[in-house]
């Protein structure tokens, strides 16, 4: 299929994570031609979110220990080659995964199993002894080593759980009319939909303080945490009591592995789970770019903290400090004083001078701020270690503050759906505009000329492609590139639990930065999704464990901390009880130093880092596209089809003003490349800034530009063209 | 960007359209949008366009060309209300590609998503070029939608259409709306509310800040 893809682009990227697909966007957009790869055959590479079937796909993909699973096509280099070229071979596949382990922690209930389910067995033992039959997969399960970690932790191996995952979905086909029917119950019926609303609410007087702007359509629904009308809260309070009846059949269901492999589809499990400041640069990004508009975004409801064994909730905004019960009269003065120091901190150098280059503790210790305030400074709100200068402490704090305010009593955003939405929309963002896009499919050769300049790639299908430029993530890039020296660890949980972390509140997404006794320098973050946000099904929480990899400790020593503190040890505590559990290592390159075997129109982006935002992608996209295009603008704010409208018969009277708006996006995107006819046609002839002086906008109430006779400006602006 | 078009933004159905390269996808979009055919080559449409009906905004997203080489992204079906699955006719092997390559898609999408199989170019058809009967269309059709309130489907979810002649292309889209989309502003409300508490309720809308929020939390630490 990708054979007959053309024979050259301006840029090649290989790697659909994030720093690659936002470089791909901002080149597409100003009308470079980009071949954006993916060796995987799922988009947003090490990004990715997935479902549980799809995790346990990826699980068993890990495994295969080279690209064997792309079909490498030969090549007859002597007819490809121009004089003086030679190649370079690329890996076909990526090891930046290792100690992976998955398991179910409950079992299935003891009931009798039905034919069915039997019967679904069966068939999937043959469909296991087929895979034996491919000699890869068996070396890659015999391995020794894997063999052992699964001893160790007493961990099904895996072919069990793939078992009930192909009987889950064998079976699914008879079960899913049975579900659908149920939830069409469910949510056609409107007390029960006030409950579950109700239910997702936490604390009826705490909801005026938080504050998320939703459209209009939402307020019947909306939870307690996005309140922001006196209406919403009223019928809020109206509803209480009726959720306290339904409160503990809800609390937490006993599930078994059958029931959870059935909701397979509902779960959106990250492999690099990153929040947004919500003034940070990706917020930013995504507005300036119009790209917000193909994402949707919760807000972290809330920071935790462990203090003195037990979880409290951090105050934060003001309003937090005030409302803390956690904070004496005196220590709330004492913080709400230093953290107005901090929104200006730049403007009262005397107050830190001597401690730049210090640790941020020294700091905070110099403060005399009370323990308890501390701890929140350090280990909440800046998330810094004892490591961490001075310098940094105050600008995380700062920056913690700025997002505070933004939209609502939260410094951060997630995604719906997962974080590997957004490596996608940046993908959708570069199709958009003329990007093409293939997926497992990847370059197994580069070409160099005489001079070591890269002249194009040879893909596994055997064309070559000439380009301008390549970008890959590190990891598709051949040995030589890449100095191993600055390689390391990331060790990952991905928990399913039953419940939520503190009893009372079931669609709280928060945050906690969990200090180790064994090693203060490396926290563990942990993340907490309900199901609110679309990471799992009702009445499951996933958790994201993360954490700096310890040199000599497993993967389960360095987690182990936070699991023991957070979840169900006995089964008499009420802590989450842990369901499911995907442990791994994630290798990661901190900065891609060039080496000098690097070709110079060759460049390298990291993977995920240990980070909990997604800024840093940006920078290094930003950064890139800047140096290879100078002068040119980074992802500006795209024309917006949002904004036109099509109504039925109206008046045509918008499409005068058009032309002119169309003349000056056709020169925007001209600057870098000539403008064939088709091209234009693809940056969308109908698109017009809102922002321009339009009358259309004017002469109706409607959004944005309104195109009565949309036919008409079509055919005007492709005049436009054709005169120029 | 006025304070209305931010109200009015957010779009009250999804509507998505699946379907091997050139079967006439962009075509037919085109055709229900601006009621024109454009024999234009195949190009890179916009990401998507909002369409007026009634007091709702529909948004019908196209593919924007990456489907040519590869899969869709799984983005592009999350919380569709409606998708179309177009094949072309005059081609049996695009009416295979809709069960072999895009039903598996729609698992991202609404689980109770309305699926519309539409056979294009039903203009082109010759004594003898058709490829897949009626018969067999519909049936594949209605065993997709097996799962939905079949009370509610008045007519199988197929339709052959002409992007050249407009055949059969505004039926299609109204019967997407009638299904999807209650008449009365009443059942509106109640009915968007349950299509939306699992997923949208509440999100953030980045471009607008925190302005209705209560006094005391905006003057945070400013
Ligand atoms: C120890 C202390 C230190 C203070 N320091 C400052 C300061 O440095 N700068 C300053 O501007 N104000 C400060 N205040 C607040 C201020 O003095 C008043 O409390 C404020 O003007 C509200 O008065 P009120 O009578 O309307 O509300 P009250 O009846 O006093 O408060 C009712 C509730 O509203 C909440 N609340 C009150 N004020 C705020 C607020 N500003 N933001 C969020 N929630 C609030 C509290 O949770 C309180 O329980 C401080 C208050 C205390 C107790
Ligand atoms: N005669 C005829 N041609 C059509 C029809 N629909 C699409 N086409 C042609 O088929 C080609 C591909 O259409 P396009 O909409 O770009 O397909 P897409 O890739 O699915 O979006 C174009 O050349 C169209 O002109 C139709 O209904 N009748
Ligand atoms: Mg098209």
């Amino acid at each position: 299929m990708a054979a007959d893809l053309p024979s050259e682009f301006d840029v090649i990227v290989l790697g659909t994570g994030m720093p690659e697909s936002i470089f791909a966007a901002a080149c597409s957009r100003i009308g470079q031609t980009v071949l954006h790869i993916d060796r995987n055959d799922h988009y947003s590479g090490d990004w990715s979110s997935f479902s549980l079937n799809g995790i346990q796909k990826w699980v068993e993909q890990q495994k295969i220990s080279c690209g064997d699973d792309l079909e490498l096509s030969q090549t007859d280099e002597a007819s490809i080659l121009k004089e003086g070229e030679y190649l370079l071979k690329m890996p076909l596949k990526a090891h930046n995964f290792k100690d992976i382990k998955i398991k179910f922690h409950i079992e299935d209930k003891e009931e009798v199993p039905t034919k069915q389910e039997f019967h679904a067995q069966e068939k999937v033992d043959l469909c296991f002894s087929e895979e034996k039959g491919n000699p890869e997969v068996e070396s890659g399960r015999k391995d020794e080593a894997n063999e052992k970690q699964l001893e160790n932790i007493g961990v099904d191996p895996l072919p069990v759980d793939t078992n009930i995952n192909n009987n889950a979905s064998q079976t699914s086909n008879e079960t899913q009319l049975q579900d659908f029917s149920r939830d069409e119950n469910q949510s056609q019926s409107p007390t029960d939909q006030k409950l579950s609303s109700d239910k997702e609410t936490e604390n009826p007087t705490e909801a005026p303080y938080t504050s998320v702007s939703v459209d209009d359509s939402d307020k019947r629904t909306m939870e307690g945490n996005a309140i922001s009308s006196c209406e919403a809260q009223l019928e809020i309070e109206n509803k209480e009591d009726m959720s306290s009846a339904n409160e503990n059949e809800k609390k937490c269901k006993n599930w078994s592995p059958s029931e959870i492999q059935k909701e397979w589809r509902k779960f959106n499990l990250d492999l690099s789970p990153k929040v947004l400041y919500c003034a940070g640069d990706m917020v930013e990004l995504l507005i300036t770019s119009d790209i917000a508009k193909y994402c949707e975004f919760k807000t972290v409801t809330r920071v935790l903290t462990l203090l003195n064994g037990k979880l409290e909730k951090v105050p934060c905004s003001r309003a937090d400090v005030f409302s803390s019960k956690l904070v004496s009269m005196l220590e709330k003065r004492m913080l709400m004083k230093f953290l107005t120091f901090c929104m200006d901190y730049e403007k009262q150098p005397e107050e830190y001078l001597e401690y730049l280059g210090k640790p941020f503790s020294e700091f905070l210790a110099s403060k005399k701020l009370s323990e308890n305030i501390k701890h929140f400074v350090q280990h909440s709100i800046s998330m810094t270690t004892d490591k961490d200068t001075t310098d940094e402490g105050l600008r995380k704090t700062k920056k913690f503050l700025q997002s505070l305010s933004r939209y609502g009593n939260t410094a951060f955003l997630w995604a719906l759906y997962g974080s590997g939405e957004l490596p996608q929309s940046f993908c959708r963002m570069c199709a958009v505009f003329g990007g093409v896009y293939c997926l497992h499919f990847t370059a197994s050769q580069i070409i160099l000329n005489k001079e070591g300049r890269c002249q194009g790639i040879i893909t596994t299908a055997g064309q070559r492609i000439d380009c301008k430029w390549l970008v890959m993530e590190s990891s598709y890039s051949p040995k030589e590139f890449v100095s191993p020296t600055n390689s390391r660890y990331i060790s990952r949980a991905i928990l399913l639990t039953d419940r939520p972390l503190l009893p009372t509140d079931s669609q709280e997404l928060s945050m906690l930065c969990l200090p180790c006794p064994d090693d203060p320098y490396r926290p563990i973050h942990v993340l907490e999704l309900p199901p609110g946000s679309m990471a799992a099904p009702q009445g499951i929480y996933v958790f994201h464990l993360t954490r700096l990899a310890g040199d000599h400790a497993s993967v389960d020593d360095d987690l182990s901390f936070a699991v023991k503190a957070l979840f169900k040890e006995t089964e008499d505590d009420d802590k989450p009880k842990v369901l499911w559990s995907l442990y791994f290592r994630q290798n990661y390159t901190s900065q891609v130093e060039r080496c000098a075997s690097v070709p110079e129109n060759v460049f390298l982006m990291p993977g995920p880092g240990p980070e909990i935002d997604a800024d840093a992608p940006v920078h290094v996209a930003k950064d890139l596209f800047h140096k290879l295009y100078p002068g040119e603008e980074f992802l500006p704010k795209a024309p917006n089809p949002e904004d036109i409208i099509y109504i039925d018969n109206s008046e045509a009277s918008a499409s005068g003003t058009n032309q002119s708006d169309f003349k000056e996006q056709s020169d925007d995107t001209g600057k870098t490349q000539d403008l064939d006819a088709s091209k234009l046609q693809s940056n969308e002839v109908v698109y017009a800034e809102p922002s321009s002086n339009d009358q259309s906008a004017e002469s109706n109430d409607q959004s944005g530009i309104v195109i009565g006779s949309s036919v008409e400006i079509k055919e005007n602006a492709e005049q436009n063209i054709v005169d120029k | 960007m006025t304070a209305s078009s931010a109200d009015k933004r957010k779009a009250d159905l999804k509507v998505i359209i699946l379907g091997d390269f050139a079967v006439g996808k962009t075509s037919l979009i085109c055709r229900y949008i601006e009621g024109k055919f454009r024999a234009h080559e195949t190009t890179i449409g916009a990401a998507f366009f909002l369409k007026q009906w009634g007091s709702y905004n529909v948004a019908v997203w196209d593919t924007a060309g990456d489907e040519k080489y590869t899969g869709l992204q799984s983005f592009y079906c999350r919380n569709a209300g409606a998708a179309i699955l177009a094949f072309d006719l005059n081609h049996e092997s695009s009416f295979e590609s809709l069960w072999a390559r895009f039903l598996p898609l729609l698992d991202n999408a609404n689980e109770d998503c309305l699926k519309v199989v539409v056979g294009t170019k039903l203009d082109m058809l010759q004594p003898g070029s058709r490829e897949v009967t009626q018969e067999e269309a519909r049936r594949f059709a209605r065993e997709i939608n097996s799962n939905l309130d079949q009370k509610k489907l008045d007519r199988d979810p197929y339709f052959e259409t002409s992007s050249k002649t407009g055949m059969n292309v505004t039926e299609m889209f109204e019967f997407i709306y009638q299904y999807c989309l209650p008449l009365s502003e009443d059942k509106k409300i109640s009915s968007l509310a349950t299509k939306r508490t699992s997923a949208s309720t509440s999100t953030v809308d980045l471009n607008k800040p925190a302005v209705s929020a209560p006094q005391r939390t905006k003057c945070c630490f400013r």
